[in-house]
């Protein structure tokens, strides 16, 4: 393989082009259908993503690319290095991460991304502040589920 | 609606909606998506997340209803701490349940646990393990 036929370029939808190793993109499940059905050349317009986030996905594919398949010790590190990824990412960065991650079909950066969102909500509240999501229950409605699992509601 | 300011530059008057367009609500995630999520909550946290809105309330359900394997519930020998095993996750939830402290399961069934306290007959405390 020339050293062209092993680089892609990857289009975001306003238009920022980032050229990696093909290694890196076929991670994206969607991209690697395209890939084997020769319908794109060179070049992948992704119109469902922007470039910031764009920019991030590659990150995590790049770190993925090189680490996976290695011993003990290399997935211990990408752990972490996977824990610091998304340890600072705000709420709106989390979810186009997540939409990315589904589109792109990494399956990988989806549970990461999920369980980032897991990880930072506990209480109903955080539940409503930080996802952002009105709650829609008529009081005797949200009683109701309160009651059917009392002990989750108890603290 | 959109309002007009004195300097004649169309602004839109509520705030939230400005907040809003930079933070997107989770509600409006696919199920699929939505699952995935509330897959990944913790045990309780799953409970609760049942209780944010109605939209997941369905996607908590219907992780509910996917069909698992069982759990495994192994009994505190002492105080009051019960730990469930998740086998399809390999991860184990410790509940404190001092209600149900000194108890011996008679009976389970359809997600119910049916339980005894040694210390009376009469006494049945029972749980409803929901996912």
């Amino acid at each position: 393989m020339s050293k062209s036929e092993k680089k892609i370029v990857l289009k975001s939808l306003d238009n920022e082009a980032f050229e990696v190793e093909k290694a890196v993109a076929l991670q994206s499940q969607t991209i690697w259908v395209m890939c084997e059905d020769k319908c794109v050349g060179n070049e992948i317009p992704l119109e469902n993503v922007t470039g910031q986030i764009l920019a991030k996905v590659i990150d995590y594919c790049k770190k993925h690319a090189v680490v996976d398949g290695d011993g003990d010790e290399s997935s211990e590190e990408l752990k972490n290095w996977d824990t610091e990824f998304t340890k600072n990412m705000d709420q709106s960065t989390l979810f186009n991460m997540i939409l990315a991650a589904n589109y792109l079909n990494i399956k990988s950066l989806l549970n990461l991304t999920c369980q980032a969102v897991a990880d930072k909500t506990k209480t109903i509240d955080e539940f409503h502040t930080f996802l952002n999501i009105e709650n829609n229950f008529t009081p005797e409605e949200e009683a109701q589920i309160c009651q059917e699992n009392l002990w989750a509601f108890d603290d | 609606m959109p309002n007009v300011d004195a300097e004649g530059k169309i602004f839109f008057k509520s705030k939230k909606q400005s907040t809003e367009a930079e933070k997107p609500s989770f509600a409006d995630l696919p199920l699929c998506l939505l699952e995935v999520i509330i897959s990944q909550l913790v045990f309780k946290d799953n409970i609760r997340a049942s209780a944010v809105c109605k939209t997941w309330r369905e996607a908590g359900l219907y992780v509910c209803l996917v069909d698992k394997p069982p759990w495994l519930m192994y009994l505190p020998k002492r105080g009051n701490l019960f730990e469930l095993y998740d086998p399809l996750q390999q991860k184990m939830y410790r509940l404190d349940l001092p209600e149900l402290a000194k108890s011996t399961v008679c009976y389970s069934r359809d997600r119910w646990l049916l339980m005894r306290k040694t210390t009376s007959c009469h006494i049945f405390g029972r749980v409803k393990l929901c996912c």
